[in-house]
Formats: structure tokens, sequence, C-alpha cells
């Protein structure tokens, strides 16, 4: 099969190239980068297609070059065959191999000579296989001496770095295998898991022996009941006798019992041969003497107390002669009220003082009202002034007029006409002139002015002196001599009042102080006069009423310090004699009324108590008791009696007593001891029972682990068997994998080696287990003492003497990525001549980067 | 007049679902638990009769306290009867000697009780009696016949074995059976039927489903119906986890796939091809579901998914070492599976131990 051409419309960062393939060597020097490793992808994705997109994938060939610029993914490679030329065009989806498109074309028509399974038909690999083989880089065929090519042999077709797969598989086989069971010695998982069940037979051999040994306990078990059941039964029948014969002992305590009640109540009963009284006699008594109890104490709680009965006797003393009744008291009250009213009022007149202007009056007047003589000389006086004075006013009067009657002189009226008229026509002048000569009007208007305020001015001046013009004569001798006889009565009012301390300014109202002062002071002392005959009068009739009220209290012993404080003792003491002889009445009736009834009570008992004969004693409620006992003991006795005999009658029935057995009851000690031993040994076996049933249940969870151990056990021998055929499995795998592939690659290195010897003048060699050597000097020298040239190129020899058997049905091309690149000129130079002739058989595709290492030129 | 047809107590058997030790007493109790309750069902419903067609205890020789609590039980109630027949676990040391008159048990030959028109007659089966009981038994056609049997319905008389044609036209009205541990009714000839009741509870993923008694009205005609009455059931499911990519999403499907109650006891079984390795797988998902239920247990019968089309092409080691497996026919189809995946997993440089 040889490759022609190819066109990549997009895969990872190649876009729209054109590739063309020689025959021989197809040469690519281009720098890292370039896509040596995309271009060999897109091969064999032309081929084999590529892998669907996981989710769970980080990264596959499909997610890895899917272009980054997006665009159809995918081309064409156009190969021949068999003389025929074929073109592949695939193209891929993003994510879903169903998605992609695929056809082969034969001569530009669609051909089902092949199915998207191209590169499995061509070449009868899967696509790992084929790209592990077809894909040559430097470092797999720089092989050193320490690894044998016979070692690589899987690695190469199982595409791992581990030098020696199959060793670390049977080592990690061998060591599980080894760890289950050692080749030597008894250690190891099996052997300790047989040792578990043999020491899990062992206890469950136990459980078995105790599980057998319960059969015999169980047995014992039973025969121990069956022997306790049977004395129990024995047992039971002496205890039912001895049962019956309680039970009749039972009744007999019974009867006894009642009979001895009865001759209780006889023994009783002989005390009383006239009868004992009647449960209700006994209530009566009883109850009468209560009531006697009460009566005795009331009569007690009703004695008049000996202190009152004292202070009674007291106050009998004081009102030996009576006590006064409440109509004398409150005439003496009254009394004593008018006493205590008399000497508030004698108190109050006495209190009495003249007043600040009595006082005052009483000083001007020196104690004495003015007699009647001054006082008619000083209105006397008065009235003569009076007179002098009345003549002098009319006498002035009278020249008054005769003044005023005298003409008033009446120069200047018309002048004063005249002037205002002539002030008014300069005034309207004025202001009649203002409009049409205005400094003209205005000296019109001030001249009339001027003329009207003179004009006034001294009118006003003319009526003022006419007034002051008109004055009586005082020069007149009547008005003299009228005034000199005022001036005299004046004199006298003043020399009769100025002792009264007058000053006499004004004649007829100092006359007339003096008149009202002296009536104000006689008044008064005509007053004073009058309430000391009253103060006189009361204080006799106050002292009257004291004299009474004192002898009064006087015959009740009681003192006159205060009247009204003695009335209330007396009072007190007449209410509390009433008081206490009231109380002292009526507790004597009581005590008389209380033991009346007790009288009647105490016949009452005498009469119960004789109709048994029976006296009555001094210690009466002792024997009021006694009696009341003796009948209930009585009652009690019978009752009982009654009862008991009914029980036991009532027992006798309930128990079937009907006939009295004979003979006593046995002993059952010795059947209860030998019981009691019994159920002992019961207890033990039952015991055991339990710990034996116990213990064994554990046999289950014992034989659940046995179970399981054997089953471990088993698992473990079947692992062991398991690897140890793993173990087997591989060896025959890797001899059938020699023996398929190694032969023919010998046979085919050699034709290789065959070339190598051409170009690199040596020959090489490989036995069966790849062992290579060659001849140097006439001898044959191992593959350690190779030169790394001559290394690589037995390594690519080897490689393609695989690619040869791998591919027995279509040689594929080969890629080579740079393999020479650790090579010094001189092997590279050899290399060169080998693949230069390598590439007469083969299609290769060479990449390198460095012009050095480019193969054609040579 | 109603009646109670039950059997395989099993008193104090032993728990074969491999449960955890507390568990197993558990349900042990449980198992006591539950005839108890049956039997005051049976009160309450006014039952006059149970009938116990064997195996009441799981050994000839029972536990005292188990003997002790089925006795306490008959001995509690005396208004209803106990017609105890004995089965082939129980055939020696079960019966006591206390004389209890609701306790009605049978023998190695036919015995009978009535119940008005009802009668009831059992035998418990022994070498001796195996072949003779077809031909002893007698049924009075007027009357309602139940017969109590404890064995293997089959076509051929022997040990533990019941010969049901021959007991076609016999007259039975009601064949009340013991040992088959589910509850099944079959018809026995034209006029009668033979019933297993069942265990009341189950106790290992061999009994699984509903477990109960019958309960049986004879008032006119013959009715009978089953009462599930187990306090848990037992269940196994089977999930096939293929084309599942790893534990998780194997879990998850089989989560998806449980139907079954909280209380019930699980057992899953895993199948189907997957193409990844997990050696603990089973204890990985009886830890997850195990939250979920009374009790998981989970098996994993899962086969490597291998695609013989792709080894042909693939000629490394590990091709060559599946194929070399395969093509082994000493091998058996599990050894195949286990072998392939402790190879490739050595080969991938992981332990094969796990």
């Amino acid at each position: 099969m040889r490759l022609i051409n190819g066109y990549i419309e997009n895969f990872g960062t190649i876009k729209e190239t054109e590739i063309s393939f020689s025959g021989g060597i197809t040469e690519f020097c281009r720098e890292n980068g370039y896509g040596k490793t995309t271009l060999a992808t897109f091969l064999k994705a032309m081929f084999y297609g590529l892998p669907a997109a996981r989710k769970n994938q980080k990264f596959n060939d499909r997610m890895h070059f899917y272009p980054f610029h997006g665009g159809k993914f995918g081309g064409s490679l156009t190969f021949e065959k068999g003389g025929k030329q074929y073109r592949i065009e695939r193209f891929f989806d993003k994510g879903s191999g169903a998605k992609d498109t695929f056809a082969v074309y034969c001569g530009g028509t669609p051909t089902e000579e092949f199915g998207p399974e191209i590169g499995k038909e061509l070449f009868g690999l899967d696509e790992e296989a084929f790209m592990r083989t077809i894909f040559i880089t430097a470092e797999q065929i720089t092989m050193r001496s320490n690894g044998s090519i016979s070692a690589k042999l899987n690695n190469y077709v199982d595409h791992t770095d581990e030098v020696n797969n199959f060793d670390t598989a049977k080592e990690i086989l061998d060591k599980a295998r080894k760890n289950l069971k050692p080749d030597r010695g008894n250690g190891g998982l099996i052997s300790g898991q047989q040792d578990t069940i043999r020491e899990l037979n062992q206890q469950i051999e136990n459980l078995n022996r105790i599980s057998d040994a319960l059969g015999g306990k169980y047995e014992r078990s039973e025969e121990l009941r069956k022997e306790i059941a049977g004395l129990e039964v024995q047992e039971k029948q002496i205890r039912d006798r001895s049962v019956l014969l309680q039970k009749w002992e039972n009744y007999d305590g019974r009867v006894a019992a009642y009979q001895k009640e009865r001759q209780d109540r006889d023994a009783l009963l002989k005390q009383y041969p006239q009868g004992i009284p009647t449960t209700e006699e006994t209530e009566q008594m009883q109850a009468a003497w209560n009531q006697m109890t009460v009566l005795r104490a009331n009569r007690e709680a009703a004695a008049f107390d000996a202190g009152k009965q004292n202070r009674l006797e007291e106050l009998a003393d004081v009102f030996a002669e009576g006590y006064p009744d409440d109509i004398r008291l409150e005439q003496e009250a009254a009394k004593i009220s008018d006493i205590e009213r008399l000497g508030y009022e004698i108190g109050s007149l006495q209190a009495q003082k003249p007043a600040e202007r009595q006082q005052k009056l009483a000083e001007r007047f020196d104690g004495h009202a003015p007699s009647d003589e001054v006082k008619k000389n000083i209105e006397k006086n008065v009235r003569a002034y009076q007179e002098a004075e009345a003549a002098w006013r009319s006498a002035n009067h009278k020249a008054e007029e005769a003044a005023l009657q005298q003409p008033e002189p009446k120069k200047g009226g018309k002048a004063l006409l005249f002037g205002v008229l002539a002030a008014a026509l300069l005034i309207a002048g004025g202001i009649f002139t203002l409009g049409t000569r205005t400094q003209a009007g205005v000296a019109l208007l001030v001249a009339g002015l001027l003329l009207l305020f003179g004009i006034g001015f001294y009118y006003i001046l003319g009526r003022v002196r006419a007034i002051t013009a008109v004055r009586p004569d005082r020069t007149d001798e009547n008005l003299q001599q009228l005034r000199q006889q005022m001036e005299e009565s004046r004199m006298l009012v003043k020399q009769l009042l100025v002792p009264y301390g007058y000053e006499v300014e004004n004649v007829e109202t100092d006359a007339a102080f003096f008149r009202k002062d002296a009536e104000e002071y006689e008044e008064f002392l005509r007053h004073r006069k009058e309430t000391a005959a009253v103060l006189r009068e009361k204080e006799d009739a106050c002292r009257q009423l004291k004299t009474e009220a004192a002898a009064f209290l006087k015959q009740y012993g009681l003192s006159a310090d205060d009247f009204s404080r003695e009335l209330q003792k007396l009072r007190s003491m007449r209410d509390e004699y009433l008081r206490l002889f009231r109380e002292e009445k009526e507790a004597r009736e009581k005590r008389e009324q209380y033991a009346k009834q007790y009288q009647a009570r105490l016949e009452d008992i005498q009469e119960i108590l004789s109709a048994y004969g029976l006296e009555l004693l001094p210690d009466l409620e002792g024997q009021l008791k006694r009696l009341e006992t003796d009948r209930s003991e009585c009652d009690r006795l019978k009752n009982s009696a009654d009862t008991l005999e009914k029980q036991a009658e009532e027992y006798k029935r309930e128990q079937g007593l009907s006939a009295r057995p004979d003979g006593t009851v046995p002993d059952l000690r010795e059947m209860e001891e030998r019981l009691t031993d019994l159920r002992k040994k019961s207890a033990q076996i039952e015991r055991e029972i339990a710990e034996d049933e116990r213990e064994l249940e554990k046999l289950e969870e014992k034989q659940n682990q046995l179970a399981l151990a054997e089953e471990t056990l088993e698992a473990y021998k079947k692992k062991h068997r398991i690897y140890r055929e793993t173990i087997e499995a591989l060896k025959t795998a890797e001899e059938n994998l020699k023996e398929k592939y190694v032969a023919p690659v010998k046979t085919k290195f050699q034709h290789y080696a065959d070339r190598i010897e051409a170009a690199l003048g040596e020959k090489v060699t490989m036995d069966r287990d790849f062992r290579i050597s060659f001849e140097r000097g006439g001898e044959n020298r191992g593959d350690g003492h190779l030169s790394a040239g001559q290394y690589t190129a037995c390594a690519l020899c080897f490689r393609l003497a695989l690619i040869d058997n791998l591919y027995e049905t279509e040689q594929p091309f080969i890629i080579m990525d740079d393999p020479f690149v650790n090579l010094d000129a001189q092997h590279m130079e050899n290399v060169m001549k080998l693949v230069r002739l390598l590439a007469k058989e083969k299609q290769i595709i060479y990449f390198c980067c460095h012009e050095s290492r480019k193969l054609k030129e040579a | 007049m109603k009646l109670i047809h039950c059997a395989d107590i099993h008193l104090g058997s032993k728990m074969e679902a491999r449960l955890p030790r507390e568990k197993a007493e558990e349900r042990k109790k449980e198992v006591r638990a539950t005839f108890q309750r049956m039997v005051q069902y049976a009160a309450q419903e006014g039952v006059t009769a149970i009938l116990l067609a064997g195996d009441v205890f799981d050994s000839d020789r029972p536990f005292k306290r188990d003997k002790e609590f089925f006795y306490s039980v008959v001995r509690n109630n005396p208004e209803i009867d106990f017609l105890y027949l004995r089965g082939n676990h129980d055939s020696l040391e079960s019966y006591t000697e206390d004389d209890l008159e609701n306790l009605k048990t049978f023998g190695k030959e036919w015995t009978t009780y009535t119940y008005g028109n009802v009668r009831i007659t059992g035998i418990e089966l022994a070498p001796e009696n195996a072949a003779s009981i077809y031909s002893t038994l007698e049924l009075d056609p007027d009357r309602q016949n139940f017969v109590m049997l404890h064995g293997q319905a089959d076509s051929s008389r022997g040990k533990d074995r019941i010969h049901i044609a021959r007991l076609g036209g016999k007259q039975i009205d009601y064949l009340a059976l013991g040992h088959i541990h589910s509850y099944s009714v079959n018809k026995l000839d034209d006029r009668g039927v033979y019933v297993y009741s069942g265990c009341l509870e189950g106790r290992g993923f061999d009994e699984t489903g509903e477990k109960g008694f019958v309960l049986i009205e004879t008032d006119g005609e013959i009715r009978h119906r089953f009462i599930p009455f187990a306090c848990r059931t037992i269940e196994e499911v089977t999930v096939d986890i293929s084309d599942t990519e790893d534990s998780y999403h194997a879990a998850q499907r089989v989560r998806a796939e449980l139907s079954a109650a909280p209380d019930h006891m699980i057992r899953v079984n895993l199948t189907g091809e997957i193409a990844f390795d997990n050696d603990s797988l089973e204890k990985e998902l009886e830890a997850y579901l195990a939250p979920e239920y009374y009790f998981v247990s989970v098996k994993d019968k899962t086969a490597r998914k291998i695609d013989p089309d792709s080894l042909a092409g693939d000629v490394s080691l590990r091709g060559e070492f599946i194929r070399t497996v395969l093509q082994n026919e000493t091998y058996s189809e599990t050894e195949r599976q286990q072998i392939i995946r402790a190879g490739l997993r050595a080969l991938r440089g992981e332990s094969v131990e796990g």
C-alpha cells in the first residue's frame, strides 16, 4: 500500500493543506510545532476514525484535534492498493461518532469495498497497534545495552513503558499466590483459615457435647419434676387433712368464744337482782346528771361578785337617807348652771373698763361733769357773739350793695366799634387784594389782624378795672363797733372753754364740741352707776345659790369645790348604786331557780334507781357511769355471743364441717425435707440446663463462623488456583507471542541486518532470544559492544522486522519523527544510507527539524 | 366455626441468612412474637382450633425455654384448642407431660377430634406407617373432614413423602399440610384441596416472599384464605448491571430497581457483563443499601465483558493472554472470568488481592 496524497480540510492546527507523498521518502523538514503529531493522527484518523468524546474522559483525539477555528473537521486521503487508487473521505462531528461522515472512492466513484473500519480491514490491526508500529520516534529506537531487544518485544506490541511487563504481572500474581499459600512452610491465609476451621470445629464439638449431655439433663429434670409432683400430691393430701382438722379446731374455738361471752353476761347480771336499768333509762339518768352538772355550774356562775357586794354596801351607806331622783338632780344641775352663768356675768361686769374716748373725756372733765352754771355762761356768751356777728354781717352787706349801685364810666365804646370795623375792612381788603397784589394784600391783612388784637386787649383791661373798683368802706364806725362786740364775746367764751382744753379758734364750733363732749361724759357717768348696781345684785344671787348647792352636796359627803364635777360624781354614784342593787337581786333570783331545777333532776334519777331497788350513792356520777358500763357490757356480751354463734355456724356450713375426723395430723417435716432437697436438685439442674442452653446459643454463631471460614478457605483455595492458572496462562501467552512473532521477526531482522551490512559494513545476527551480536575482527560480539549508531540501526531494523510481521497482508507507510536526533554526524551518515536503502522497499514519511538530519541530499 | 392452619414455626431455629449475631437474635424473638401474635389474632377472631401441621420446634430436642414458651401460650389460651401434629424436625421430644386440656396431639395412628360437624384427623408420619396411612384412613362422607399431615407432597410414598394421588377419593375436604415453607393450594380431588400454609416467618434467603397462615371458616361451605402475617418479608432481587461504567453507577441501578419495604430483608443478585473490576462490589453495595433495609445481602454473579472481535487485532501480551484463557476449555466460565480479571490487573501492575 502506498499513500498518494492527502487534503486536510481542518484538523487541529492544520487547515486546508494539501500533502503529496512520494513513493520512497516523503520528507518534511520543519521546526518543532509544525504539527507532525497532528499529521500522523490525521493519517490514523482517516483509516481508523476518531473515538467519540466522552463526558468523563478529559481529552481524547476527537476533542484534541477539533479545529481551533471551527469549520469542517476532517479531510481526505488517497492511497494505492493492488493497482487501484482509493480516496478515503472522512469528516468528524465534534462529539458523537454517529454523526461522522465516511466514504471511500475508487477512481472517483464511491465504493463499498471498505467499511468505516478500513484500517482494520487493510492492516489487520487495531488502531492502537497500528499507531504503535508505524510511528517511530527517537526514544523508541535509542536502545541501550541495559535493555535487551528480547525484553522489548512485548513492550513494542503492548505499548507499555515497563521493561518487564510480564515479569511484573507474574511477580504480583506470585506474591498473591504465596500470600495464600507459600511454597514452603505453613504460613499463608489458607493455612490460617484451616487453623480457624479446626478451632471452630473443636468449639462446635464441645458445644455438641453439651448439647448431647443436655438430653440427659432434660431427662433428669423430668424425673425430678415427676418425683416432686408425686410428693407434692401426697403433701397436699396430708395438708388437706391437716387443714380440715384445723377448721374443726377453728370451729370449736368459735363456739367456746360465744359461750364465754354468755357466762360473763350472766355474772354481771347477778349484781342487779331486781334487774339493770335499760339503756334508755341509763341514758335518761345520764342526761339528768349532765343537766345537773350544767345547773350546778350555772348556779355557781350566777353568784354576785364580792367586789360588787362591797361597793353596793358602800353606796348603800352614802344613800342611807335616800338617793336623789332625776328631778332633784336636774334642779340641782340648773342651780349649778345658774351659779356658773352668774359667775360668768359678774366676771364680765367686773372686767369691764372705760373706752379710750371715755377716758379722754374723764381727763378733760377731770372726773366731774361741768356744772350747769358753766354750761349756761358758755351758751350766753356764744349767743352774744352770734348776734354781734350777725349785726356786723348785715351792715357790711348793705355797704357793699351801695357801692355797687354807682354808674360805670362808658368811654371808648364807639371807638372800639369803629376799630373793629376798621380791622374787618383791613382784613377783607387784604384778602381781596391778596390775589392781585400779594404784598399789599398781606400788609392789609397783617394790619387788620394787629388792629383786632389791640382792640381786644383794651376791652379786657377796662373790664378788670371796673370790678376792682367796687369795695365797702371798712372804716365805717358801725362796722367797727360791731366788730368789737364780736371780739369781746369771743374772749368770754374762750375764758370758759380753755380750762377744758379747747383752743377756741372758732367760737361756735368749739362751743358745739364742748356741748357734745359734756353730754357724752354725763351719759357715761350715768351708765357706770347703773352697771355697778347690777353687779351687786348678781353677786348676791350667786352667793345664795352656792350656799344651797353646797348644802345639797354635803348630805352625800361631797365637797363644794367644783359643783358640776361633784354633782356628776353624785349622779354616777347613784346610777352605780341602782345598777348594783338590781344586779344583786337578779343573781339571787337566778341561783334560786337553778337550785330548784337541780333538785328536780336529782329526783328523776332517784325515781329510776328506786324502781330497780338501787339507792342513790354519794358518788352519783360514778354510780351512773358504772351503771352505764354494766348496761353496755351486758348488751355487748349478748350481741357478741349471738354474732359469734352465728359466725361459728356459718363457718361450719361454709367449710362443710359435717363430721369431725378422727386422729391427728401426721408429721410433714420428713416429706418437706425431701421436697426441699428435690427442689434444690431440680433448681440446680434447671440452672445447668439454662446455662447449657445459653452456651448452646453460641452454636449457631459458631456454625455460621465455620461455614464462613470454610467458604473463605474454599475461596482462598480457588483464588490460589486462579492465581496459579493466571500465571500459567500468562506464561503460555508470552510463549505464544514469541512463537507467533519472534521467529518471523528474527528472519525479517536478518533481512534488514543484511542491509545494515551493506550500509555499515558489519554483519549483525540475532539468536532465538533476540540477543544481537555482530562480527568484528573475525569475532562475534554482543550488543554491549555496539556503538550508538550501530544500536540505532539495529533497533530500526528490529522495528521494521516487527512491522513486516505484524502487517502480513498490506505493508503500511512508516512515519519517522526525527528518530536520529541523538546521533553524531558520522553515525547519522551511516544511518541515512540505511534509510535511503530501506526507502526502496517502503514508503517513509520522514520528519526532522534540522537540515543536518535531512535524508534526500545525500 | 373458624380454624387456623399453620405449620413450620420452627421455634428455636437458627437463622439461615448469615445475619449478624444481634439481628439473628432479634429475628428469633420475632419468630416467637409472630407465633404469639397469631394466637392473639385467633383469640380475637374467635377461632376454635389452631391446626399446627408439624415442625412447631426446629429440633427433636427443643430448648427448654422454647418448650416453656410454646406451652405457656397454649396454657394461657384455654379457649383455643391447639391440634399439634409433630413433623420431621420435632418428632421426638416436643410433647410435655403437662396435662393441658386444650392441647390435642396425634400419634403414629390416625387420631380424630370432632367439633360438631367438623372432624380433624391426623397422623404423624414414620417409617412404620408410611405405607399404611392411605389404606387405614376412613372418613365419614357426611362430615367436613380435615386431615393433617407433615411431609412433601409427592407422587410416591416414602420417608416424609405424601402420595397425594392416594389420598384422593378419601372424602377429604381440606388436607392441612406442613413441611413446605411457602403457601400453596392445589386440588386434591373433586371434593377437597391440599394446602401448605407455609411458615410463619422466613428465616433465610431460601424462604422468600409473604409468609403467614390460613384462616378457615367451616360454616356451610369451607372457605379459606391466606393471611400474610410475618413481621418482615425476605425478598430476592436480580439486577442486571451490564453496561454500568463503575460501581457507583452499578449501585445507582440496583437502588433504582429495588422496591421492597424498608423492613424487608433483601438479597440482591448482580448479573450481566461489566467492563470494570471491583472485587469489593458486594460489600460496597451492602454498605450502600444497608441504611435503607433491615438487612441486605449482595451476590456478585457478573461476568467480565470481553469482546472477542476486539481481541483479534490485539497483538499485545494482554490480547494473547485473554485469547489463551478463552481458548482453554478446562476452565469453567467463572474460572475464566476470574483468571482474566486477575491477569489483567496484574498486567496493569495492580494488586490482585482484595
